[in-house]
């Protein structure tokens, strides 16, 4: 049977950062109009939403339906999507499905998050929910976790902190030139090495923000596509994989097979090599899972992922862009909205529309890799040109 | 009250489990179990010092490498840690903590 083939037609984000007196709905809302005007008023036949954790942020249940009926949607296929922190691609993994099976011919996927107005320490507590209780009676996050990874890498390898200075350098760079980021500010190794320590070896400037936002991407089957944009973004390749839940049954700390795995699958499906792909965004909740998710995407061998930042491969204007949005460290993280933010910035990347941060040339392939808790359940995509 | 760790170990394929499973990665559900007498090495360690509610800083956490497996743990306030230490693992109040062995 010949498989339909589905591309983005349209995307919005509201910007990243601290919106105090807006709700989750009222970013969805605006993230959602954006994709529909981008998209030229096309009326989805279904929408997806994906938002981690309403229910302990604002006390709402049901948000994809309170969503629809703010955006006026009747008769259309609703549904939330949730895998924590890859609950983004996870909604794109559905609506692509659901697209490719026939059932319906476009969708709607939105994510967002708003988390600006809890503590710093109901966030961490919010977050902590997703790991095992065993996991959680340790007192264990996601933040230290990173720690843990950092140390064994810097011990295996024999490197210092001064690869994870430079991611961090590096994607504040890009958030510098990405007017949605939540921080739009460069930073120095100066900057970097000041900054408090928060799990050690890693400090502040390791580690993403704590955001609000929410982006929007419209897909649709390309033959009725073509009616809405001049430059569709297919998307060849999806698929998902999960590692462990509970971390410490994992043989190998720097392998995250759930990374490894939806890759190597998004990859076969859009029949497309490695050497293909000239641009990725990805999961740097902290500097160093952007060298270990490198490493396992297979883009790096094991051990020499830290140089990508240092040699200056991985900037916008380098010979293999990641993260050029400014990834999570520095655009930010709402968690429902990043997985989805991610195929914004590559749908913006490849049609040439990244401003300042546009990459030297345009890729015959990009991809994303969306990531639910510490390497749990991963969603990756492929991207390629459409006209 | 200490005592040594309890692990799951599948029938089947051998491999141990610290917290508990329903069921295998190799599909079995058939598991006995095993009280965890080796001694193990940290292999990775960090000193949280922003920790989550409940918790007081500095919130010390390692992973420790027993052979037949990896556990998650604790590490008391006076321990200072190195890679490579030789610990043993006891559990209290449903938490292992590792403590290094003179």
């Amino acid at each position: 049977m010949k498989r339909r083939r589905i591309a983005i037609v349209g995307v919005g984000m509201t910007r990243f950062g601290k919106h105090r007196d807006r709700s989750l709905m009222d970013l969805l809302v605006e993230a959602s109009m954006e994709a529909i005007r981008d998209s030229r008023g096309a009326e989805p036949d279904s929408l997806f939403v994906s938002v981690m954790a309403s229910e302990l942020y604002e006390n709402i249940t049901g948000p994809a339906n309170t969503l629809a009926g703010l955006l006026g949607f009747r008769d259309k296929v609703v549904m939330r999507v949730e895998n924590t922190s890859g609950s983004g691609g996870a909604a794109i993994f559905a609506a692509w499905t659901a697209i490719a099976s026939g059932v319906v011919d476009s969708a709607l996927v939105v994510g967002g998050e708003k988390m600006t107005h809890k503590s710093t320490a109901e966030n961490a507590a919010i977050i902590a929910t997703l790991v095992s209780d065993y996991e959680r009676s340790t007192g264990i996050t996601l933040p230290s976790y990173a720690a843990l990874m950092a140390r064994y890498y810097m011990s295996k390898y024999g490197i210092d902190t001064e690869p994870l200075a430079h991611v961090a350098v590096k994607n504040h760079l890009h958030g510098s030139m990405n007017p949605k980021a939540h921080f739009q500010k460069r930073i120095t190794l100066e900057d970097y090495y000041n900054s408090r320590v928060v799990a050690e070896p890693l400090r502040v400037m390791d580690y993403t923000p704590i955001s609000d936002g929410a982006a929007a991407v419209m897909l649709m089957e390309l033959d009725k596509a073509l009616s809405y944009t001049d430059k569709p973004v297919l998307i060849t390749g999806i698929s998902g994989a999960t590692d462990t839940h509970v971390v410490h049954e994992r043989s190998d700390l720097l392998d995250i097979m759930a990374v490894r795995r939806s890759t190597e699958k998004a990859l076969a499906m859009a029949g497309r090599n490695r050497t293909d792909v000239g641009l990725v965004e990805l999961h740097d909740m902290a500097t160093i899972l952007e060298i270990v998710e490198l490493e396992s995407m297979g883009f790096y061998k094991p051990g020499e992922g830290w140089r990508a930042a240092v040699e200056g491969e991985t900037r916008y204007d380098g010979s293999f862009p990641v993260n050029t949005s400014g990834g999570l460290k520095s655009k930010g993280h709402p968690i429902g909205a990043t997985g989805v933010a991610q195929a914004y910035e590559i749908a913006l990347q490849l049609r040439g529309l990244a401003g300042e941060r546009q990459v030297r040339e345009i890729p015959d392939a990009a991809m994303s890799m969306s990531m639910g808790g510490f390497g749990n359940n991963a969603y990756t995509i492929v991207y390629e040109p459409g006209w | 009250m200490e005592r040594k760790p309890v692990l799951q170990v599948c029938r089947a394929c051998g491999k141990a489990y610290y917290p508990r499973k329903a069921r295998c990665y190799c599909g079995s559900t058939e598991f006995e179990e095993r009280v965890l007498e080796a001694k193990g090495r940290i292999v990775t360690f960090t000193i949280i010092h922003v920790p989550p509610a409940g918790f007081q800083p500095p919130l010390k956490v390692a992973i420790a490498d027993f052979g037949v497996v990896k556990i998650l743990g604790r590490l008391e306030e006076g321990y200072e840690p190195g890679l490579g230490d030789q610990v043993e693992a006891l559990e209290r109040d449903g938490v292992v903590f590792l403590k290094p062995v003179s």
